[in-house]
């Protein structure tokens, strides 16, 4: 299997501000790989180099085995985050347009366009003006628009943000179906949630670097947090009954529930046999670290120490 | 290159093929024509009612009042205002600027004013015969005019040192809202009468004299290998100043509408969308060429309607076709260099109000011809004008200026201009699409004239 990016020791300043340092990534043909970190963490600055939009100050990159995306631009679809539409264009016509500058040159395009349109369920404003259509309406018009030429490398900057849940739904499905085809998608958000649902692999960008770089299941077991989630029946049970099981070294009440911290070398499964012998439980599980957890705890650490020690620095 | 037809296209079919675009730039004009050629013949000759009135005259001199009366008169006056109908063009030799203003001020009149002459006493106080026209105004009729004739204005004992005779004059007073056009009737006829009468006094016969002080010349005749024609004076400067104008005008036109849309994409956010699939010089290249298709159409219809209206007054030969030539040349470089530059302000800035400060030196450059136009299109060969036609951004128009005058410049400077545009418009085109590209995705705070400078350097 080759790679679809292939980027080595990446590096991208805007005057003082460095965007991108020292960024390494490998992105396989066929994968579904999300980019994820806080806003200003380089993710666009990453995606914008890829795309050839911006060129970076040193390093080597190359898409779909090319030197620069300018080479295989027709063989990419690409949803920027700063994403426009021809406010006075119709909305079929907008899409075709999109679709020649991608070098569509085949009767088909007609057909292709409006059964995409039929796919997301906006057949009857094909004639509209793209002013006319609700900020919903317009993202899914653009995600055609970025998708009509059939592309091998789909790069989908914050696809979710301003859709509503029925069409962050639909736009799920669509990404999904078009990587079952063979696509290799790179989407970023900093919405950890999404990227959870939807990627094998996560990258996590944090002020230009590349802090993680793992397949999800991966980066989940790394971060173990040795954790059951307990809701017993009896809701009265405090944190002194819960402490006395063996193995449990801290009790945190989250919600109806308990969080229950487990001393090293337990196993899980033995934990919780013990605690169901001996308080009812309506349900006991092992807690798994989202990635929003995994996420909070790298941004965290480097805020307290990083961020602490330049500012001091700073200040000195 | 596809692509770049693709963009070029959709610029000009989302400029020019728009309702607005239409109406405001061709209905608009054509409409305004049909009503000027149609209603203001019309319009003039109903001038409204005729000027009823009178008129007083104290003749100290004591001569022309009788003279003055008669030529006052309805009849007289009716018969010396030529009907618009009697006017007519002779197609052979039809009339040039001058002579057409003159025939113009003629029919103009209208309806004939109907003055009652009243001669008074010599010897009437004056301060009380001007009474009646400190009440009211001229459209109430009553005393409009009050003519005071000196009493040395025919006959003078004067003299001045060397035997010549020094005359008197008259004075006329009028009421208030007169129209200018009676007071210049009332005032030529005291003006004739009193010439005439002296003439006579002098024992002169005034036919005489007009026949001998008139001298009718024909109309200068331009020899050339084809034969003569009639030259037509005022076209020396009109034609390029014409040429130079409509050439303005589709850059202009062009221009504004490249930043337009240029600005519209950046602050929409569309450029991103785009550059996903063009390269930021297809982008630029394909919009340029979009607007320059409006321009050109723009030059088209008007240029043709100027044509078609020489064409029609039998002047078309005063442009030849190599002059056309010449100015689609000239057009294409100059549009070049000013839409690079709206091209460059308008990807710099996020939206228009921010593109003002940028636009004054593109502003300057587009203006300066119109400047320049009347010395260079006055002396075309003087050196003035000779470095003005080499002096880029402005060699364009200015070379088109000397093109169309009557002493047209030699080929080889004419190719030396061009030669000229074409280097201009390159480095202008390099110098902007690297703007373009810095500036495409820049938002925040718009640069200034130096960042801009920075960006080239930088890109």
């Amino acid at each position: 299997m080759t790679d679809a990016i292939r980027i080595a020791d990446l590096h991208k300043s805007f005057g003082e501000k460095r965007a991108v340092q020292g960024m390494d990534l490998v992105v396989p043909e066929g994968s579904l790989h999300g980019f994820i970190g806080p806003n200003g963490a380089g993710k666009t600055t990453t995606i914008r180099m890829i795309m050839s939009i911006i060129f970076p100050d040193s390093g080597e990159l190359s898409v779909l085995g090319k030197k620069s995306a300018v080479e295989s631009k027709d063989r990419i679809g690409y949803l920027p985050e700063e994403r426009g539409i021809y406010k006075k264009m119709k909305v079929l016509p907008f899409i075709k347009y999109m679709a020649k500058l991608k070098g569509v040159t085949d009767s088909s395009l007609d057909k292709r366009a409006s059964e995409w349109l039929e796919r997301v369920g906006l057949s009857d404003v094909a004639q509209k003006k793209c002013e006319e259509l609700s900020k919903g309406m317009q993202q899914k018009v653009q995600f055609i628009a970025c998708v009509i030429h059939e592309p091998e490398l789909l790069i989908l900057d914050e696809p979710f943000s301003g859709l509503d849940p029925v069409n962050m739904r639909l736009l799920r499905d669509l990404i999904r179906e078009i990587n079952e085809k063979g696509t290799t998608i790179i989407f970023s958000t900093h919405v950890m949630a999404q990227a959870e649902q939807l990627c094998d692999n996560i990258v996590m960008i944090h002020k230009g670097e590349k802090v993680l770089d793992d397949p999800l299941d991966a980066i989940r077991s790394r971060f173990d947090p040795r954790a059951l989630l307990f809701e017993p029946m009896d809701r009265g049970i405090g944190e002194s009954e819960l402490m006395s099981i063996g193995g449990v070294t801290h009790a945190e009440r989250e919600g109806d529930s308990w969080a229950l911290q487990l001393e090293d070398g337990l196993a899980p499964a033995d934990a919780i046999a013990q605690l169901a012998s001996q308080i009812h439980a309506l349900r006991v599980e092992v807690k798994r670290p989202s990635l929003e957890d995994i996420f909070v705890e790298i941004v965290e650490d480097d805020f307290t120490t990083g961020e602490l020690a330049e500012s001091l620095g700073a200040a000195s | 290159m596809n692509r770049m037809f693709q963009i070029a296209w959709r610029e000009f079919a989302s400029t020019a093929l728009t309702k607005g675009f239409i109406i405001g730039g061709f209905v608009v004009p054509a409409v305004i024509l049909v009503v000027m050629i149609t209603l203001l013949p019309i319009l003039l000759k109903d001038e409204g009612p005729a000027i009823v009135g009178d008129v007083a005259i104290i003749d100290k001199s004591g001569v022309i009042a009788e003279d003055v009366k008669q030529r006052l008169s309805y009849d007289t006056l009716a018969s010396a205002t030529p009907d618009l109908s009697a006017l007519e063009v002779d197609p052979e030799n039809p009339p040039d600027a001058e002579d057409a203003a003159e025939i113009l001020s003629e029919v103009i009149p209208g309806s004939v004013p109907e003055l009652t002459i009243n001669v008074l006493d010599p010897d009437t106080d004056v301060e009380a015969a001007k009474e009646p026209l400190r009440v009211g105004s001229a459209d109430e009729g009553g005393l409009l005019a009050l003519a005071v004739i000196d009493e040395n204005a025919v006959t003078t004992d004067e003299a001045d040192e060397e035997g010549v005779p020094q005359f008197g004059a008259y004075q006329l007073f009028v009421k208030p809202k007169l129209k200018d056009k009676v007071q210049s009737t009332i005032r030529r006829s005291l003006t004739d009468s009193i010439r005439e009468s002296r003439l006579e006094q002098a024992g002169l016969s005034p036919a005489m004299i007009d026949s001998l002080t008139r001298v009718d010349a024909e109309r200068t005749k331009l020899v050339t290998e084809e034969g003569e024609r009639d030259e037509f004076e005022g076209m020396n400067m009109l034609l390029p100043g014409g040429f130079m104008i409509l050439m303005m005008m589709a850059v202009m036109i062009g221009g504004q509408y490249l930043l337009t849309t240029t600005v519209e994409e950046k602050s929409s956010r569309v450029v991103e969308v785009l550059l996903s699939a063009v390269s930021p010089m297809q982008l630029m290249t394909g919009k340029i060429i979009g607007q320059l298709m409006v321009g050109l159409l723009i030059m088209v219809v008007y240029g043709g309607v100027g044509i078609t209206g020489l064409i029609f007054a039998a002047m078309a030969d005063v442009i030849e076709p190599m002059t056309l030539v010449w100015l689609l040349l000239f057009f294409l470089l100059a549009y070049v260099q000013i839409a690079s530059m709206m091209a460059a302000v308008g990807s710099a800035v996020n939206e228009m109000r921010e593109a003002q400060s940028l636009m004054t030196p593109v502003m300057a450059i587009i203006m300066i011809p119109y400047l320049l136009w009347m010395p260079v299109a006055m002396n075309p060969s003087g050196t003035f004008a000779v470095v003005c036609s080499f002096l880029p951004p402005v060699n364009s128009f200015m070379m088109i200026v000397r093109i169309t005058s009557t002493e047209p410049p030699e080929t080889w400077q004419v190719l030396v201009s061009l030669a000229i545009s074409v280097v201009s418009s390159y480095v202008i085109l390099v110098g902007a699409a690297k703007i373009f590209r810095v500036g495409l995705l820049m938002y925040g705070k718009p640069p200034d004239l130096k960042t801009l400078f920075k960006w080239i350097r930088m890109a």
